[in-house]
């Protein structure tokens, strides 16, 4: 007897449909699966038997065949071991063939028949959506993942002996939907750290509050102790809420990679610190199956590179058109996969090698030595940089009298206004950040009046600007401007955007 | 064969350094006699190691040297000994005077005063800004520049010497023809462009060695009729230049640092042991011109480019801000403490300033007045 199931699989972000057909005939007992199975669904028929048989069910001694399509895509993970588990019942006459109607079956199987979670089932639930299937049949731990979506049942089971029991009895488990726009209403919460932290940046802190406010990258540049991390790990206490479609997008991702904690989706905008010794694959994304590297786990949030000169050079040049066209596209033999990576970058780097270039009461690197030092980083991503801050080493003074300055609610405030203004601003654009602008949009949305302008001239001939950084000071200015409410850009606005060029590494 | 060649026979031949030169003179009186004669009898006679006799008289063998000497002159360079009609009248005063120079562009006029300014490389903003300022300033004065083209102050005050239409000159460690550092490729060629020159001891191609810099220094101090030293630490490059200078009994003078910074104690002790101080430009050149060796030119005759009075003049943007600034590098904090203003006014403010050249960065974030 043949019987069908349908299953599904991860293909970059997304998932397609896999159906899992099994056929129990007549003839000498053997197990086969084809449809291209890579390793870890070929050894599914160890799991499966052995699970079949420890959940009290007889495992039929004849000829099993399972196919699995479509037969020319390599089928991977190990969310395959329950249907075929159930695809085999099924087809031994052990589960009613109507139960399976209409529901799409995930997990893995574990020797006595527990049923164990296993990666992107939220995109699958979208996927089950899409395509009007009632019921997704998934690993208890998984099933809170599709409690966002809400056409699609979520039937969490735990053991393989519980589901055929609520199969043959027709029972459908649910559970609680959740409305995702209540969830994405942000308070933000204690264990953030605030910016009141951080005494005397006055300069850094309002840097990082325009970075944050048009998404800008952002560069810090500073000597060792005096705030760069501080500064970047404040961060996510200032960026504002997700929209639903991000956080879907930012979960899926999390999903695939297994990384969803605490029975929740990812509700505030990504943070991701790699380390310096991060590979390419690993920042990337790659592996024969590709995965999504710590560029698109910081999707919609921000990225930041701790010790820039540390990392590899061409780890570094290699971010370089991801960070161009927000995506990254990883081709391997299996299969060439697009993930998305609109990240925010922000990076910290010492001026000089002992890191206290220009105090010369500790440094003793002279320009070229300086210049060397910071050459690493000068091609491939200084040119994407709208925002460069010296965190300068503070007096003990500024330190002990507890000005705390700007703190994380009153950044947040103008950051929540300034997006507002971008949101209006491009309503019929398909950007919202004025980091985004193409050129025709800059032209468009930031004119000038004479006197910006004039003083934008006398410093592009006096700081011999390129033409990039022409129009990179204009956007960080309309950030300016936009965080002052002001609807037109002034000089005073330009002139603080020139402010934030980059001096250290001349262009 | 002209006696130049012979000169450079001897003195071009790689391995063979000023001190063996001069036993071989000692023995031999002219390079002439010695090329007549024989590696064993030179041996026999000075007792100088075998090697080096080889490579000379291997290229007496092969006349390499005169292709050498032909390329030499395609390239612009010029070589002199003592006996050449315009070698510098200045290094004959010295007890170890070079046997042959290698010039490249023009040597000194002796009409015109000469200022060597020397300093450290790894200077610091204010040590820059002086550079600048005090060599763009005596340039268009008619001072001629004189430094080592090292990284740092040598650097820097050939450049604002350039910069305003001055002439300087530059004496190396290396060989003419090796630039280092390699950075100042473009600066090499601007020197001799603007007028000034490139003065070598070594042979062609000598690599640049830790020892020849401070023997060159001798040369940087030898040229200079005054001799400004702007940074040094202590146990420095730069205060060997000054001890040439005491040596040869030219004038040193030094700008003033901060007590306690690192860069300032090498000028401080030299203050302190009986150096000039300097206190600015016009003094200096006031004691230059005061000797009456030379005639100052008149006041804007001689392509004065700078003004001197630029800042006072043109009222500053923002006065509150530019009052704070001075010669001491502030940062917006500090300016902001200061002043009283906020963040985004100090950084607007200070980007006007900036354009308007009201005030210079010397290093990112870190501002001070211009002069």
């Amino acid at each position: 007897m043949i019987c069908k199931v349908i299953s599904a699989g991860i293909c970059g972000i997304d998932a397609y449909e896999i159906c899992v057909e099994a056929d129990v005939a007549g003839g000498l007992p053997s197990f086969k699966i084809v449809g291209l199975p890579s390793s870890e669904v070929k050894e599914s028929k160890e799991r499966v038997e052995r699970a079949i048989v420890n959940s009290g069910f007889d495992f039929p001694s004849r000829r099993i065949t399972i196919n699995l399509s479509p037969a020319n895509i390599r089928k991977q993970g190990s969310g395959l071991d329950l249907p075929i588990a159930v695809s085999i019942l099924a087809a031994s006459g052990m589960i009613h063939p109507d139960a399976l109607e209409n529901k799409i079956f995930v997990g893995e199987l574990s020797l006595d028949g527990q049923v164990n979670p296993v990666r992107g089932v939220l995109p699958v639930a979208i996927m089950a959506d899409e395509k009007k299937v009632e019921t997704l049949v998934v690993p208890e731990t998984n099933a809170f993942e599709g409690a966002v979506i809400d056409g699609v049942k979520m039937h969490g089971v735990k053991n393989l002996r519980e589901l055929v029991s609520d199969l043959n009895h027709f029972r459908i488990k649910d559970v609680e939907h959740v409305r995702l726009e209540n969830m994405l209403e942000r308070t933000y919460s204690e264990d953030i750290p605030d910016y009141s932290d951080i005494a005397g940046q006055e300069k850094a802190k309002r840097a990082t509050m325009i970075a944050v406010a048009g998404f800008h990258n952002i560069l810090y540049v500073g000597p060792p102790g005096a705030g760069k991390s501080m500064m970047a790990q404040r961060i996510p206490g200032i960026l504002n809420c997700m929209t639903k479609s991000e956080c879907l997008e930012v979960s899926k991702i999390y999903s695939i990679s297994g990384l969803l904690k605490d029975d929740s989706l990812v509700l505030t905008r990504p943070f991701r610190n790699p380390n310096q010794g991060v590979s390419s694959a690993a920042l990337l994304g790659g592996s024969n199956n590709p995965r999504p590297g710590e560029i698109t786990l910081a999707h919609k949030g921000v990225l930041f590179l701790d010790e820039l000169t540390e990392f590899k050079k061409d780890i570094l040049n290699e971010l370089r058109i991801p960070l161009e066209d927000r995506k990254v596209l990883i081709s391997r033999v299996n299969a060439s996969v697009e993930f998305p990576c609109d990240f925010m970058l922000v990076a910290a780097t010492n001026p000089c090698r002992c890191g206290y270039y220009p105090d010369r009461r500790y440094c003793n690197c002279d320009e070229a030595d300086v210049a060397r030092y910071l050459s690493h980083i000068k091609g491939p991503l200084l040119d994407r940089v709208d925002i460069c801050v010296g965190v300068n080493r503070i007096e003990a003074d500024c330190l002990s009298n507890h000005q705390t300055g700007l703190s994380s609610s009153d950044m947040r405030e103008k950051i929540r206004k300034a997006q507002e203004m971008q949101k209006e601003r491009f309503k019929e654009e398909n950007i919202i950040f004025n980091s985004q602008m193409s050129k025709k949009m800059t032209d468009k949305y930031c004119q000038l009046d004479i006197q910006s302008l004039d003083a934008l001239k006398r410093a592009y001939e006096k700081f011999n600007m390129t033409a990039r950084g022409w129009y990179k000071i204009i956007k960080v200015a309309r950030t300016i401007a936009d965080i002052d409410g002001s609807a037109d850009i002034k000089k005073s606005h330009v002139l603080e955007a020139i402010g934030y060029r980059n001096s250290y590494i001349s262009e | 064969m002209l006696k130049e060649e012979y000169w450079f026979w001897m003195c071009g031949c790689e391995g063979l350094w000023r001190q063996d030169i001069q036993i071989l003179l000692d023995h031999y009186g002219e390079p002439e006699f010695l090329y007549q004669s024989s590696a064993e009898e030179v041996k026999q006679i000075t007792g100088l190691g075998e090697w080096k006799l080889q490579n000379l008289f291997e290229l007496k063998r092969t006349g390499s040297f005169l292709k050498k000497m032909e390329e030499m002159r395609k390239n612009g360079i010029k070589f002199l000994n003592p006996d050449s009609e315009d070698y510098p009248e200045k290094f004959r005063y010295l007890k170890d005077m070079p046997y042959s120079l290698y010039v490249k562009g023009k040597l000194p006029d002796p009409d015109h005063p000469c200022v060597g300014i020397v300093g450290a490389r790894a200077c610091s903003g204010y040590g820059k800004e002086n550079g600048r300022k005090i060599s763009g300033t005596l340039a268009a004065e008619n001072v001629q520049v004189v430094s080592g083209m090292a990284r740092g102050i040598d650097s820097i005050s050939a450049r604002g010497a350039i910069e305003n239409g001055g002439k300087t000159f530059a004496v190396l460690g290396s060989g003419i023809d090796v630039i280092y550092p390699a950075e100042n490729r473009d600066l090499y060629y601007s020197i001799i462009d603007s007028g000034g020159g490139i003065i070598s001891e070594y042979p062609l191609g000598t690599q640049p060695i830790g020892w020849q810099f401070p023997y060159r220094n001798r040369l940087i101090a030898a040229l200079s009729d005054v001799l400004m030293v702007i940074e040094a630490a202590i146990n420095s490059g730069t205060l060997t230049t000054a001890a040439w200078a005491l040596e040869l009994g030219v004038g040193v003078c030094a700008v003033p640092g901060r007590v306690g910074d690192r860069l300032s104690v090498g000028c401080n002790r030299l203050i302190a042991d009986g150096a000039d101080i300097f206190l600015n430009v016009e003094t200096l050149l006031n004691s230059i011109y005061s000797t009456g060796k030379w005639i100052r030119p008149v006041a804007g005759s001689f392509g004065c480019t700078i003004n001197s009075a630029k800042g006072d003049q043109a009222s500053p943007s923002h006065p509150q801000i530019y009052r704070l600034l001075d010669s001491v590098p502030q940062n917006v904090r500090q300016l902001m403490e200061k002043s009283g203003l906020s963040a985004e006014e100090v950084t607007s403010a200070l980007s006007e300033l900036e354009i308007d050249g009201m005030t210079i960065q010397v290093s990112p974030d870190y501002f001070i007045k211009s002069c």
